[in-house]
């Protein structure tokens, strides 16, 4: 169980990492390079099944590059095998989710509503730098607010992703356990899944509600 | 030039709902035979078979038609019934004060609730697995109860935001009832682009539910057709040979997946209905 369970936390980690970086690099180009220009509102939130993904990706890089996304066998591989091998998963989980399209449409909703404030006016005015102004606000917001929204898609297409990739997470030890008709293995490996989805719909939630409080001050 | 542009999509979106229809309805089998044949086996498209054949011969375009006539067009009938089913529920319970209506609408909402915080892929794998039946029938239940229950979810909080507006005040204060509210200002009026795009989502999600589930060796099995499980059928073999079953599946799978976006979208251009101006709330929250 903790061989799946860490599998599966560091597909989650990698993919926090992810998003992460690409909300800063996201946020670094509207504020930079589109401050004057007008920011196009994408439709945010827009899931897109894994299968559309997954396969398409181990064939091209298999076929083009002769590299193999697949995991690795667990028993003859080492952590940065299985660490390296995590990257793809996350990345496509990522997009899958709606996670990439949701952050996209919130950086640039939060962004746009923070400008308008008047702290943000007096800010540059003493000749503060825009971007840093709103750094923290807007993607502390975005990315709070647009892992509350994918979190269910994240785990429910964790399924088919670690079925793809063949990567030995909790989800791919619920589908063996359910290949054999082990209703209670796979019971015992869905309940994990949904404790650690429930945390961290939790944390998530905590973390959007004492932002919420905390800038409803600001002016 | 913009008016072109707009004439240009909406043309487009015709065209592929016609495609969709036309791959749906058709009687391919007629044409193109959907039997088994070892000595064709994943042939390239051909006059004789326009998509190609699959590892045991058959025809695609057959396969694919099966595929939307008999697993994604029964799925679909079950998520519509299941939203008019949650809608009409939410609006009962939301127009009637009595006690039992109100406990009835309470304990619905706990069960909605609890229904709607569990991620929908999970669900849907966990009642397939669950009933140990091959087929669609785990799969259409599962989603028909989770759409209920975000449709009905989805109701009270499009009345729960707009019960304080200033218009529905007045219209209480002249004696109005609360049914014709929700009914002539909600539901038929300023809540008819909610409830579109949130049928449209639902129906998205009910195929990639389903593709999934396929996929795993649950839900739609062979002969059964279904997009899952022709991909799944075909990705090791992608990765020694030809990989066209693939990319058709693929489109495919684009196809049905857009479809009730596509068709949304030309309503509204047609009929000129109000939409939303944003996405954020309705079920992308809620779930």
């Amino acid at each position: 169980m903790l061989k799946y369970f860490y599998t599966t936390g560091l597909i989650f980690l990698i993919g926090l990492f992810l998003s992460l970086l690409f909300a800063i690099f996201y946020y670094e180009w509207i504020s930079f390079y589109r401050r004057g220009a007008k920011i196009k509102l994408v439709q945010g939130f827009v899931p897109i099944p894994s299968l559309l993904l997954g396969p398409p990706l181990i064939l091209l890089f298999y076929k083009c590059f002769s590299w193999n996304l697949i995991y690795p066998v667990h028993m003859y591989a080492d952590f940065y095998q299985i660490f390296f091998s995590a990257w793809v998963p996350a990345l496509i989980l990522i997009v899958a989710s709606g996670l990439y399209s949701g952050l996209k449409d919130s950086l640039c909703q939060e962004f746009l509503f923070w400008r308008s404030k008047p702290f943000f006016l007096f800010s540059t005015s003493l000749g503060l730098k825009p971007s840093k102004t709103l750094r923290k606000i807007v993607l502390l917001r975005s990315l709070s607010q647009s892992w509350l929204r994918s979190l269910p898609w994240f785990f429910g297409e964790l399924l088919v992703v670690e079925a793809v990739f063949n990567a030995p997470g909790l989800a791919y030890e619920a589908w063996s356990f359910a290949k054999v008709r082990d209703q209670v293995g796979m019971a015992n490996s869905m309940i994990s899944i949904l404790i650690i989805y429930l945390i961290c719909l939790i944390v998530f939630k905590s973390l959007n509600r004492w932002l919420g409080g905390k800038l409803s001050s600001y002016v | 030039m913009g008016n072109y542009l707009l004439m240009f999509s909406l043309f487009l979106r015709v065209v592929l709902i016609l495609a969709f229809m036309v791959l749906c309805f058709a009687p391919w089998e007629a044409f193109f035979g959907a039997e088994v044949d070892l000595s064709s086996i994943l042939e390239g498209p051909s006059v004789d078979h326009p998509f190609g054949t699959d590892n045991l011969g058959r025809d695609l375009l057959v396969r694919i038609s099966d595929a939307f006539r008999f697993t994604v067009l029964p799925l679909w009938g079950f998520v519509l019934i299941g939203f008019f089913l949650g809608v009409s529920t939410s609006f009962i319970t939301i127009c009637n004060s009595q006690r039992w209506f109100k406990w009835a609408g309470q304990l619905t909402g706990v069960l909605a609730f609890i229904f709607s915080i569990v991620p929908i892929g999970i669900t849907v794998f966990y009642f397939s697995v669950y009933f140990e039946k091959n087929g669609l029938m785990p799969v259409i239940y599962s989603v028909t109860i989770i759409v209920f229950a975000k449709s009905y979810l989805m109701l009270h909080q499009l009345y729960s935001r707009d019960q304080g507006l200033l218009y529905w005040d007045f219209h209480r204060s002249m004696g109005g009832e609360l049914s014709s509210r929700v009914w002539h200002y909600g539901i038929n009026q300023h809540w008819k682009g909610y409830l579109g795009y949130e049928l449209a989502f639902y129906l998205k999600v009910s195929v990639i539910a389903e593709v999934s589930v396929s996929y795993l060796g649950f839900g739609a099995q062979e002969p059964n057709a279904s997009i899952g499980n022709i991909l799944s059928a075909h990705f090791s073999e992608a990765l020694k040979g030809p990989s066209h079953v693939m990319l058709v599946v693929l489109l495919a799978l684009v196809l049905v997946m857009s479809l009730p976006n596509l068709m949304r979208l030309t309503v509204i251009k047609l009929l000129k209905i109000e939409t939303p101006t944003c996405t954020r709330g309705g079920l992308a929250q809620h779930q």
